[in-house]
Parts: C-alpha cells; structure tokens; sequence
C-alpha cells in the first residue's frame, strides 16, 4: 500500500499534533504513514513520494514557520518536478491577523506550481474559533480518506 | 543549600553528556523508567515533559505546580482576548492524558515538598519556574505614585487567584490617561485590554469584575514610552496593527497616524513616542508625572501627566523563585525558559528551549550510572491533602466552562478557595489524588 507522508512546519507545536492526528486517522484506515518536520525533509526526497499531507501554522507577518522555511527556499531553487506527488494541505492560523493561513497558501501554490496534484479542499483552522484543531482535522482528514486510492 | 557545585546546570553548558553512548531502555537496569520532576506546569515546564515523552517510552514526568491550576502564563499571562494563542493549552491536556506524565498541582516546592526530596525520588528535576516578576524600572519613583506592573494587571485580567492587585483595599480605576513604559508585546497587549469596549471581549475569558474595577470604561488615552529606535522595538508588528484596527481606537507613532481606519472621534488615542529614556516618576497635582529625556538629548525634557503608570519593561525571577533556587546547583538539576535565558521569550522559542533542555537531560541521564529512583510514588506520604490532580484540573476546567458568563468562553475561579472546591466537587477523594493513583486511572486515555 501507498505511504502517506504526513509533513509539518510549527512554531508553537500545534501543527505537530494535527499532523499526529491525521497520521493517526490515514493508519487507522491501513495505511502505513511517515511524520516528518519539514526540516528533515529533503527536495529530492519530495520529488519521490506519491501522496504527501502537508500541515503548516502560519507565523509573524504571514511567513512560514521557522521550520518549514528552509524547506521551502530549496524546494523553490531546485524546483524539482513533482507531477508523481499528489498532496493534501492542511493550514493553522488565526483570523485575529490578517495574514491568517498565508503559510499554508505559499506552501500549496509552490508545490501546484511544480505539478503536483492537490486531492481534496485546503483545511484551514482558525485559532480563534472554538473548534479544536484536532477536531478540524479529524473531519478533514475522514473526507480526505474517502478521495483515497483503495 | 549544600550540593556539590561541581556541575553546572545553565543548558549549553554541560560537556559531561557529550561523551554520552547511546543509552538504551534498560539505562536504569530492571526496565525501570527514568523520573523527572518538572517543577512548574508553565509553558515552558509543559513544553519540556512533551519533549521528554516524545518517542521516549522510558521517560516518566511529574509536573508540579505552586498553583492548583496547570499552564502558567497560557493560563494567566496571554492576554484574555487572545484565545487562539492560549489553545496551546490543548497539546498539553494532551499530554497530561498519557500513562506515566502527572500534574500535582497546588504542592510548592521548596515550602511543600523540598528540592532535597525531589532528588532522593527523582532522577532530574527540571526549574522551569518562569519569570513571575515584573521588572522595575530603575529611576527615581515616589511612593506614592500609581505604578503598576503590566504582568501584574494581566494577571489579574486573567483572574490569577495570586494578583496582588485583587487584594489591594480600595483598588479604583486607572483613570482616563495613562502612560505604558515599554515597547514590546506585552506593552501592546495593555494598551488593547484598556482601549477595548465590552463587545470586543466577546468569547474571551476576561475577569470581568477586574476590567470593571481597572477600566469602568476604556481608556480614553494611552501613551506608550520607548527608550528605544522605532525600528528597534521589540513588539510584532502584527500586534501593533491588531491594536490599530480595534473599532474606536486611533493610533498615531511619534505623531504619525498609523494607516488604516481613522475614527472621526476615537473613543481611545493611543500615542507612540520613542526615544523617550524614563528620569523620574513623581506624584503632581494628584495625578503621576512620568518626566523623560530625549535618547540622544539629555537636554531635551519632557513631562507627561497621567493618573496611572504601567511598566511593561520585562519580566525577572520572583523573590521566591531567587531565594529558593537562585543559587542552587547540583547534579541533575536542569534549568529552562526563563531561569536559564534570563528572558521570556514566546511560546515558539520556549518550545524550542524546552526541547534543547530534554535533549540534554536524556543524555546526562543515560550517560549516567543506573540508580533506583521511586518517582512520585516516593512522595505520596509527603504530599498534602489538598494537592490537585489533573483530574481535578479536568473539574475545575468543567465548572469554569460550565459557569461562563454570556459572551464568554469561561469564567474562571478567582480565589485558592473556590479552585480548591472545584477541584474537590462530585470526586470520591479529597482535592488531592496521589500521582500513584493519577498514573493507574491515566491508563484509561480520554
């Protein structure tokens, strides 16, 4: 069966649990899945994966968290192709700035940009909602299920 | 006290665990896991037994805090109105839902329980005491004039049972003008709590009874003091701008409007200065006179009138804190956040300490001989009856949901007391459960 890397940038540690939830909701259901921060992962290394969940907070003025940055300044200096990743996108933000879910944005028109195939609707929680994140993505992730390859 | 001064325990500084082989489950022999006391169930202390736990089956974590209430400045120190910031909270309720990680709540270490005893039952112990006082600002201050600490008002904003301003006889508002020294965050937060109307604290958990009495109404000006460059502030510049945008609010940087909505007649001004060095705080004509001088002209100098002065200027050690472990060191005592950077740091950077810290403590330890340590089961004769539980969390947490006022996510108990009865309703047991029976009933997940 098809690993299901589930790929996180944090500050705060937030997108660390929803990562762990939605890896959690894709091994429920049989699949094996790989966590990684977006520090460890390698551009080449994206380039050879088929399904990928990105999760990402939104930090400072709209910008990548510190972690995923350096990810994403290679990723668009090697601009690999990436037409065999098919990937989810799951944004943490907080709409009392107006630069609420911009991470998760730049990583998701990055990874269009290089051919990669979007399945499903970008979640994009807000902090300052009473839904937990890990509610979110426990519905998100249940619907993303149903777009699966068996 | 007498330990060995042989190690230093900063973060950064240990040379011993570098030389540490890769320890293995069994490091302590018997398949015992290690027991690290974490003391204070702050952010930072949080952060660190979730880095202990993290892929680490061996690792066992008592967090204690002086307070019957676990997370520290998510709880009292993020501004009321900042919910989205406070939900950090839900990693660690997260991580207090696992077998083999306790909170033992309302138990001070050092008065309750000594630091020796927590060495005899644990094999680390983690200082993660925070910064819990606001730093004075160092000119000449007349008794008499009202001047208080921005972590104190926040404190009390957010109900903290401990604010020293909850208990000060004839506490009246701050008054219509008042001047904030400091230009980081927490100077912005003071300005946003003081210059908000009612309706902008909706869904928040404000101590409404403290706004009430600091605040009967907003704030009509707020003038925020920087020693400092503009471009040299320590505040986000997201921050500032939330506080531009609350309705009713005109904000203006050494005379110039900040762009974006100008009210026609704002309800609250708040004026930025900069280069402003603070030279005295003097009582005058009943009000307080904060007079400065121009940062690169002593000779320029100003005074400005207003009824209340708020230092934002950092946050130090308590007295407590510094007494109690200012000067210990000793093998396997490790310091983070605060105590060992000096500085406050948001919850980004603690978190990063924080997993620094565990890192080097894993090492020491299974770099280390294996010695037999009983972990909280050690204490349970030692602990007072009115410890609280994470269980007891979870009670007072339901009540304090359950009883939020209209518009409010919570509303939270006020006083030692009323935290200890909640703790205490509808369970079998006092307030207190030993960690020994936290750790059985953990079992059973959430």
């Amino acid at each position: 069966m098809t690993v299901v890397h589930v790929l996180f940038g944090t500050e705060s540690g937030n997108a660390e649990m929803v990562a762990d939830d939605i890896a959690a909701a894709f091994g429920d259901q049989g699949f094996e899945t790989v966590i990684a921060e977006l520090t460890d992962v390698e551009v080449p290394d994206l380039a050879a994966m088929e399904i990928a969940v990105f999760v990402s907070s939104t930090y400072g003025e709209g910008g990548l968290p510190e972690t995923a940055a350096p990810f994403y300044d290679a990723l668009m200096a090697e601009r690999p192709d990436l037409t065999g990743l098919r990937f989810a996108a799951f944004g943490l933000g907080d709409s009392i700035y107006e630069t609420f879910n911009n991470a998760i944005e730049t990583i998701r028109a990055a990874l269009l940009e290089l051919g990669a195939e979007q399945i499903g609707t970008t979640a994009k929680h807000d902090a300052a909602s009473t839904t937990p994140a890990t509610d979110l993505a426990e519905a998100w992730a249940r619907d993303l299920l149903t777009l699966m390859p068996a | 006290m007498a330990f060995p001064r042989s190690v230093t325990t900063e973060i950064g500084m240990r040379t011993r665990a570098q030389t540490a082989p890769n320890g293995s489950a069994d490091a302590v022999g018997a398949g015992l896991p290690f027991q690290v006391a974490v003391v204070g169930a702050g952010p930072t202390g949080c952060y660190t037994a979730q880095a202990l736990r993290k892929g680490q089956s061996d690792v066992e974590v008592t967090v204690f805090d002086s307070l019957p209430t676990p997370f520290g400045l998510v709880r009292y120190g993020i501004a009321p109105d900042h919910q989205g910031a406070k939900a950090v909270s839900r990693q660690f309720e997260r991580l207090f839902g696992q077998p083999g990680v306790d909170f033992v709540g309302n138990v001070s270490i050092g008065t309750d329980i000594s630091l020796e005893e927590l060495l005899e039952n644990f094999h680390a112990v983690v200082l993660a005491t925070g910064l819990g006082a606001d730093k004075p600002l160092a000119v000449y201050q007349d008794p008499d004039a009202r001047i208080i600490g921005a972590g104190e008002l926040i404190r009390f904003l957010n109900s903290d049972p401990d604010a020293r301003l909850r208990g000060q006889v004839g506490l009246e508002s701050l008054g219509d003008e008042v001047v904030i020294l400091g230009t980081g965050n927490v100077a912005v937060d003071v300005a946003r709590l003081l210059s908000k109307s009612d309706l902008d604290f909706i869904a928040s958990d404000v101590d409404d009874d403290a706004l009430r009495m600091v605040a009967p109404n907003p704030v009509k000006i707020i003038h925020i003091l920087g020693r400092c460059e503009a471009h040299l502030a320590k505040w986000d510049a997201s921050m500032v701008k939330e506080l531009a945008e609350v309705a009713g609010v005109h904000l203006s940087v050494d005379g110039t409007p900040l762009p974006g909505e100008e009210a026609v007649s704002p309800r609250t001004t708040v004026n930025v200065r900069f280069r402003r060095v603070p030279v005295s705080i003097r009582r005058h004509e009943g009000r307080v006179r904060v007079t400065t001088r121009h940062a690169a002209d002593a000779g320029l100098v100003d005074h400005l009138d207003a009824d209340t002065v708020i230092t934002a200027l950092g946050f130090g050690a308590s007295a407590a804190h510094r007494d109690r472990f200012g000067g210990v060191e000793a093998p396997n005592v490790f310091r983070v956040g605060g105590p060992a950077t000096g500085r406050l740091g948001n919850l980004a950077e603690n978190r990063k300490l924080a997993a620094a810290a565990a890192k080097d403590i894993l090492e020491t330890l299974r770099a280390q001989e294996p010695q037999e340590r009983a972990g909280p089961a050690g204490l349970r004769e030692r602990l007072p009856a009115s410890a609280v539980s994470i269980d007891g969390w979870k009670r007072i947490d339901d009540a304090e949901i359950r009883r939020a006022r209209p518009d409010r996510c919570r509303t939270k108990f006020t006083t030692r007391d009323d935290l200890l009865a909640a703790a205490a309703e509808g369970s079998d047991a006092p307030a207190s459960s030993s960690p020994a029976t936290t750790a059985a009933t953990a079992t059973q997940e959430n």
